[in-house]
């Protein structure tokens, strides 16, 4: 997951991150690791992509 | 109405059993799962399986994958166990899920009620919505359920009455028990696999009439004559002791008694079956169900489980008293079974019932019947 959210932040590429950011929210999702997700889901709906 | 199920309604003296083919003929199985089981209020296992919020079970049952999860507030709820993008099972082992609940193939996600949460992609990559995708409209697909002194039933089709409504006359008879039960924990449970058809099972268990051939060691303290036959038309049946002589260690040490039971219980103790498959027993100490589990029309899994009045009790004294029920059922598998042989003869026609000694068997054979009935004629 942490892969994932690194990934993410060293990508400029816009539609890269919300892929990683996407695949980060839903392992923090599984793990219920609510304090990662609620904060990527607030990146994701910033980005106009959940 | 076939003429064998107008026979198996007859009054006790003049009826005869469920024929040969309830036994033996796959066929017959699969259309007793839609009438006697899918219908109905069925056993599917026990609520102590899943302790712990976040446990998830994943069962078959006849053939559909469901999955038992107690939630974060500790509910109890059964879904059928696929993702509803593309029919996936979702959990293949039982384990604790600590989060969602997530779809091996897509990654689509449940939270632990049930509501889809999460559709990764759905849109294209790194779009996580589509406007077809309604969320609300697609949560896990559950099944009615009802947790009953520890049992979970359910009710595959949705359409049967309320199951305080069903059982209400066994409710009401074993009103006293509804008390906190503690499951025993590792030395409380016991699982049987028997090669018989389901039936059998519930007919050897509602009668006592077997038990001084088959349990001589039960014989020596409660006997034939300290029993009575348990029938409610429609919805139960078994049979009650008099005499029931509680487990007590080589140091003189007994099980705590559950609270403020009425006299009755003091001796006595009830037997019964809550049709189709639950096999369940009151006694002032301890009270245990089985759940029979149809695998195909002759093989069936019996799944027990034993509660107390008190939690953390002697773990001794309770893998005893495990071992002595598990002696008692293992000493029935050979009568079930050999039933089941006996069914390969063509000249059995459903068997000759004793009106006195096996009005609880003839009762479930003619719930069996008039659900038949039922189902045939809608």
């Amino acid at each position: 997951m942490s892969c994932y959210r690194l990934a993410a932040n060293h990508s400029k590429d816009v539609n890269e991150v919300a892929f990683f950011l996407t695949q980060a929210y839903i392992f923090s999702l599984e793990t219920g690791d609510s304090v990662v997700s609620n904060s990527i889901f607030l990146e994701l709906e910033k980005m106009k992509r959940i | 109405m076939s003429s064998y199920l107008k026979s198996i309604l007859q009054p006790v003296e003049q009826a005869t059993g469920l024929p040969n083919k309830h036994y033996i003929n796959p066929k017959m199985h699969q259309l007793e799962k839609k009438s006697l089981f899918f219908n109905t209020w069925a056993g599917l296992s026990v609520a102590a399986a899943v302790p712990n919020a976040g446990d998830a079970k994943p069962i078959t049952f006849f053939d559909i994958p469901l999955l038992i999860i107690r939630d974060k507030n500790h509910d109890i709820r059964v879904f059928q166990n696929i993702c509803r993008h593309r029919g996936m099972i979702l959990v293949n082992e039982e384990k604790n899920i600590e989060g969602a609940i997530r779809c091996p193939y897509h990654s689509w996600c449940y939270s632990l009620d049930g509501r889809l949460i999460a559709t990764p992609h759905v849109g294209g990559p790194g779009m996580n919505t589509h406007r077809n995708i309604k969320k609300d409209n697609l949560g896990l697909i559950e099944v009615r359920s009802h947790i009953w002194m520890d049992v979970i039933f359910i009710n595959i089709s949705g359409t049967a009455p309320p199951f305080q409504l069903v059982n209400k006359q066994l409710i009401e008879r074993w009103k006293e028990f509804d008390q906190p039960i503690y499951h025993g924990g590792l030395n409380s449970k016991f699982t049987l696999k028997v090669n018989c058809n389901w039936k059998l099972a519930v007919e050897n268990y509602c009668e006592s009439y077997h038990l001084p051939w088959v349990h001589p060691s039960l014989n020596s303290y409660s006997k034939l004559e300290d029993h009575y036959n348990i029938e409610s038309p429609g919805i139960y049946s078994g049979q009650g002791t008099y005499l029931y002589q509680q487990y007590q260690s080589s140091g003189g040490s007994v099980f705590p008694n559950f609270q403020n039971l009425s006299k009755k219980w003091n001796k006595g103790a009830e037997y019964i079956t809550v049709f189709p498959n639950v096999l369940m027993a009151c006694q002032k100490d301890h009270v245990w169900s089985a759940v029979l589990s149809p695998e195909s029309h002759d093989s069936t899994v019996e799944e027990i489980n034993i509660y107390y009045a008190k939690p953390n009790l002697c773990d001794n004294m309770k893998k005893n008293n495990m071992e002595l029920w598990k002696g008692i059922f293992l000493e029935d598998i050979f009568v079930v079974e050999g039933m089941q042989n006996g069914r390969n003869c063509f000249g059995f026609d459903g068997g000759k019932f004793s009106p006195t000694m096996d009005g609880p068997t003839h009762l479930f054979h003619a719930w069996v019947a008039e659900n038949l009935i039922i189902y045939k004629e809608s």
